[in-house]
């Protein structure tokens, strides 16, 4: 049995509201339970047919099988019903709640921050789902689950405008300005604390990098002490800045071609991702308040920023810019290179 | 042998089986349940109609043979 539980601590004045698919989906168990139900009634009507419904030791297996089939075909429905009942998911003011029960004996729980929405969309398809008003939310997320999918929501768009506003309303202090809230705990502090290295790793790295003048994060991963996702979590940590996995997030060619190639191989950043009310979300691999500050006057648009991996948003700005104009070109973009000074310091 | 036998040589490692798969579905209500939800109630209803039906399946049985 594998689990994974997680629940955010829901804020004052906002009751978290759990959703389930709608009862309908149990329709087709129901028919199908049903139909499990038709040949031993057949059986039995063709037995008494031929005269054999009266003999006791048939009559007595008859009721004996027919009362066990009858068990397994309500414990056969159950299941559905269990299945159904326990996918489920928990809006908090936090964030989203994603509970699946993936198969028995094995559910999966998923947490998505509000801040980490990217866009969220409804589907509702065929008549069932049209006629009863129930269709599938999909949340695409910067988080590395990628996409939180809410299966046949009763009300799907009423659902999906209340993740919309409070997704909005977790976002919205970048909106128009950024705040940039300065670190307040050093990069190898919260490496500790998140338990990737320890006292020992973090003062060898730091007499590395007096010598080699390279960045405490660089140097960690050079090592082997932490993976790429450590660094990035725990910059996204120190900056306050949600994470986002570029390896597992489809960006929007038409938002690349806001930022021109030669900022986004100047800042290491690539845009990502334009949100209904004019946002534009950008990936940084280094964040720093100078650097936000240089980013928000060349562009128009209220802009948020999120941390991602260095090696992805190098790949992402060879892989976008490949194919745009950009006949002003900075230096080509080298492969990322673990010994380059790319990451925030300490 | 005798037909009783017979059928109960088949019965009761069946009925183990299925008292397996009760057994499988009442764990997920009583482990997987949420804070507040309906899972007793489901739970409830279910063992009470798996238990109606045994027993009145049983008891005809019995009925049957011995009438």
């Amino acid at each position: 049995m594998t689990e994974t539980v997680s629940t955010p601590q829901p804020s004052p004045g906002f009751q978290p509201r759990t959703f389930r698919p709608h009862i309908l989906k149990l329709l087709f168990p129901l028919l199908w339970a049903i139909i499990m139900l038709v040949p031993p009634l057949m059986i039995s009507s063709t037995l008494n047919s031929m005269g054999l419904g009266e003999d006791p030791i048939i009559e007595s297996a008859s009721w004996l099988f027919g009362g066990l089939y009858l068990v397994f075909v309500i414990s056969y429905f159950t299941m559905q019903v269990i299945f159904w009942y326990f996918d489920a998911w928990i809006i908090t003011k936090n964030g989203l709640i994603d509970i699946q029960l993936v198969s028995l004996f094995n559910r999966r729980v998923a947490q998505l921050n509000w801040s980490q929405v990217q866009d969220v969309r409804v589907s509702i398809q065929g008549p069932l789902a049209t006629l009863f008003y129930f269709g599938d939310i999909i949340v695409q997320t910067a988080g590395k689950e990628g996409v939180f999918e809410l299966r046949a929501i009763p009300n799907a768009r009423a659902v999906s405008d209340l993740i919309d506003e409070l997704s909005q309303s977790a976002q919205s202090p970048a909106q128009g300005g950024i705040k940039f809230i300065s670190p307040t705990q050093r990069l190898g502090e919260i490496l500790i604390q998140q338990g990737n290295i320890t006292e020992s790793d973090l003062e060898q790295a730091l007499q590395d990098q007096r010598i080699s003048g390279r960045r405490l994060g660089q140097i960690l991963v050079a090592q082997g002490r932490i993976s790429r996702e450590d660094l990035v979590k725990a910059l996204s940590n120190q900056f306050h800045l949600p994470y986002i996995d570029l390896s597992r997030y489809d960006i929007d060619p038409n938002v690349v071609k806001l930022m021109p190639y030669a900022t986004a191989v100047k800042y290491h950043a690539i845009p990502i991702h334009r949100s209904a009310d004019d946002v534009l979300n950008i990936a940084v691999a280094e964040p720093e308040r100078e650097k936000f500050t240089e980013l928000m006057g060349q562009f128009d648009l209220p802009l948020t920023f999120l941390v991602a991996d260095e090696n992805y948003i190098q790949e992402a700005i060879a892989g976008y810019y490949s194919n745009q104009d950009h006949s002003i070109t900075q230096p080509p973009i080298t492969p990322p290179s673990l010994d380059e000074d790319t990451t925030a310091t300490e | 042998m005798s037909p009783l036998t017979i059928i109960l040589s088949f019965y009761i490692p069946l009925f183990l089986l299925t008292m397996v798969y009760v057994v499988v579905n009442g764990f997920h209500f009583i482990r997987f349940r949420l804070p507040g939800d309906l899972s007793w109630l489901f739970m409830s209803i279910y063992l009470l109609a798996v238990a109606s039906v045994i027993i009145t399946s049983i008891s005809s049985a019995i009925v049957a043979y011995t009438v």
